[in-house]
């Protein structure tokens, strides 16, 4: 089957003409009398094109274009119109239809326009799927990674972690410089509309959540150190297991503890807590006691879905491409991540389901 | 009975009357002769220039230019102005009286007017429409696709017929008849296109328009073996196995 096609005319004979023609076409094919029972029809099952004739009684061609353009957009509409309507015809292109017909219609040059119209719409759908694979791999692996690349680098070229030497330094300066250009390529090359929520859906195995709270911690306190904030960790006793990709998961806590770190203001301090009896879900939080007006900027940030930061998207800075990738990656496993502020007090609340 | 007379009873009238819901009446008499089936016009009235063979003349057409007016457009002249403002979908009682029995038929003005346009068109003399005109003697007013391919197939074969009798080579298998109706289809769209420039509204166009669609579906009809009509002939298949089966003394 190469299509499913709804066919509205009030002339039967027509209607049952064009509709035999596109089945023997290879078409599935329904058909309405006019707009409205076309509306009807689209509302209890998608199709992927319409033959949408203009003059009809109840509701005519160009009242059911608007519509279906509005209601049905990944719908395709192409327009039966009489010589004399060739105006119209074009009014209706404005409107949305992708292409009309003059009738008499020749059921030859139907059938090659249906199928060329159809091959055109596989071509743009597979297009979309290959535009957000490659989004989500860039935002998601590439993007996410050389952030977190950088920010070590940084850290090391600083002497943050350990003292090193003028040639080191000037090393692990240029692999941080190359790190951001890769940050910056990778922004670059994708447009957020195609960075769907949650990216790609991961198949969740379940994992102990103690163990990779462990680890995370571990991970948190130490470039705390490195950045003379305090840490302090409120985890104990047993914690649920979730269900999740455990790379992914940790990474993306990690992400937000990177990014907690770098709002903290002298003086704040950071503590991780964890809610076993929050429902069916795990929520884990990590506090940042003050933050400045950075916090409360990042916190504004989150709370817009990536899809709608349109052109800001360039301007986003490292800390926000690490939260909204750590929001995706929690949202693919079926959790979440929020960020609130209050006063200088910033809260980052992640959930996961339970096992 | 003299000679006269003779003539005047060869004569096939049909009347055509539409009944609006505003009360409004149009009433149509065509009136063919006997035999040729050609249609019996008034051929004084002034032709409009949508007329002309010239004017958008179709693809196929096979007159020249000696020929000054298009046969089907000037017969159909008079009756395309009398539905130039007329919508397509308008509600209409048709009646068609005959000869032999009265037809009458709630429906829209698109499909009594196609019926109609049909025999305007086949009977004009148009070469092309020429082809089709047998079928106006036993003319099916309101007919549905399937009894028209009906009517076409079997007065197509009836003339394969006649060619046999007649020592010619009969196309038993329709070869030609999907032909036909192919170039049937390049006139209506020919004849859709000079409607649309004397019409206001789709009314007309659309008459013609339905008359092409069955036309359209004729040669897949074929192609795919008149399978819609062959179960009606199950039995004469049948008869023809019992007579293979039949064993021989």
């Amino acid at each position: 089957m190469v299509g499913k096609v709804l066919v509205v005319d009030d002339e039967d004979t027509l209607r049952l003409t064009i509709k035999t023609r596109l089945s023997a076409g290879g078409f599935e094919t329904d058909a309405a009398v006019d707009g409205e029972e076309a509306i009807e029809k689209l509302k209890r099952t998608p199709f992927d094109v319409v033959l949408l004739d203009i003059n009809m009684p109840r509701m005519d061609g160009i009242t059911a274009l608007g519509i279906i353009s509005e209601q049905f957009p990944t719908t395709d509409v192409i327009m039966l119109t009489g010589f004399a309507d060739f105006s119209t015809a074009i009014d209706c292109l404005k409107k949305g239809a992708k292409d009309y017909l003059v009738k008499p219609i020749d059921t030859t040059e139907l059938i090659t326009r249906m199928r060329s119209l159809l091959r055109a719409r596989n071509s743009e759908a597979a297009l979309d799927t290959l535009k957000k694979n490659h989004a989500s791999f860039v935002f998601d692996q590439v993007i996410d990674a050389a952030v977190k690349i950088s920010d070590a680098l940084g850290m090391l070229a600083k002497g943050e972690l350990g003292k090193v030497t003028k040639e080191q330094q000037s090393v692990l300066s240029s692999l941080n410089e190359m790190a951001q250009a890769i940050v910056t390529a990778g922004i670059e090359s994708i447009d957020p509309v195609f960075l769907t929520p949650g990216g790609r859906k991961d198949a969740g195995k379940e994992v102990s959540l103690d163990k990779v709270l462990g680890g995370v911690s571990e991970f948190i306190s130490a470039i705390a150190k490195s950045k003379d904030v305090e840490f302090v960790s409120h985890l104990k006793g047993k914690l649920p297991s979730v269900v999740c990709e455990e790379v992914r998961m940790r990474e993306a806590l990690r992400s937000v503890g990177v990014a907690a770190v770098g709002i903290a203001a002298e003086g704040a301090a950071l503590s991780l807590d964890a809610e076993k009896d929050s429902g069916d879900k795990v929520t884990i939080k990590l506090t940042v006691s003050k933050s400045g007006e950075k916090g409360e900027r990042l916190a504004d940030q989150l709370r817009k879905p990536l899809d709608s930061v349109g052109g800001q998207f360039q301007k986003l800075d490292e800390d926000s491409l690490l939260l909204y990738a750590a929001q995706r990656a929690l949202a693919a496993q079926g959790g979440s991540l929020s960020v609130h502020s209050e006063k200088s007090q910033v809260v980052f609340e992640c959930s996961l389901p339970k096992k | 009975m003299n000679m006269a007379s003779d003539r005047e009873s060869e004569i096939i009238t049909l009347l055509y009357k539409f009944k609006f819901d505003n009360g409004l009446e149009k009433d149509f008499s065509i009136r063919l002769e006997g035999d040729s089936l050609e249609l019996l016009l008034d051929q004084r009235a002034k032709k409009p220039e949508w007329t002309k063979l010239k004017f958008h003349q179709c693809e196929n057409c096979p007159l020249d230019s000696s020929v000054e007016y298009c046969p089907v457009a000037a017969n159909l002249a008079s009756l395309v102005e009398s539905f130039q403002d007329s919508i397509s979908f308008e509600k209409t009682t048709v009646t068609v009286e005959t000869k032999e029995r009265t037809f009458i038929k709630d429906t829209t003005l698109q499909k009594g007017l196609s019926a109609l346009i049909g025999i305007y068109m086949v009977t004009s003399n148009c070469p092309v429409m020429d082809r089709l005109r047998p079928m106006v003697r036993f003319h099916l007013p309101f007919a549905t696709s399937r009894e028209t391919i009906y009517r076409a197939v079997t007065t197509y074969l009836l003339g394969q017929f006649f060619i046999m009798r007649a020592g010619g080579e009969p196309d038993w298998e329709l070869k030609n008849l999907a032909e036909i109706y192919k170039s049937v289809s390049v006139v209506n769209k020919g004849i859709s296109r000079r409607i649309s420039n004397a019409s206001r509204k789709d009314a007309n166009v659309n008459a013609v328009v339905i008359l092409h669609s069955v036309g359209e579906s004729l040669p897949y009809v074929i192609e795919n073996g008149l399978n819609e009509l062959g179960p009606l002939f199950e039995d004469y298949i049948k008869a023809l196995e019992s007579l293979n089966e039949t064993p021989k003394p």
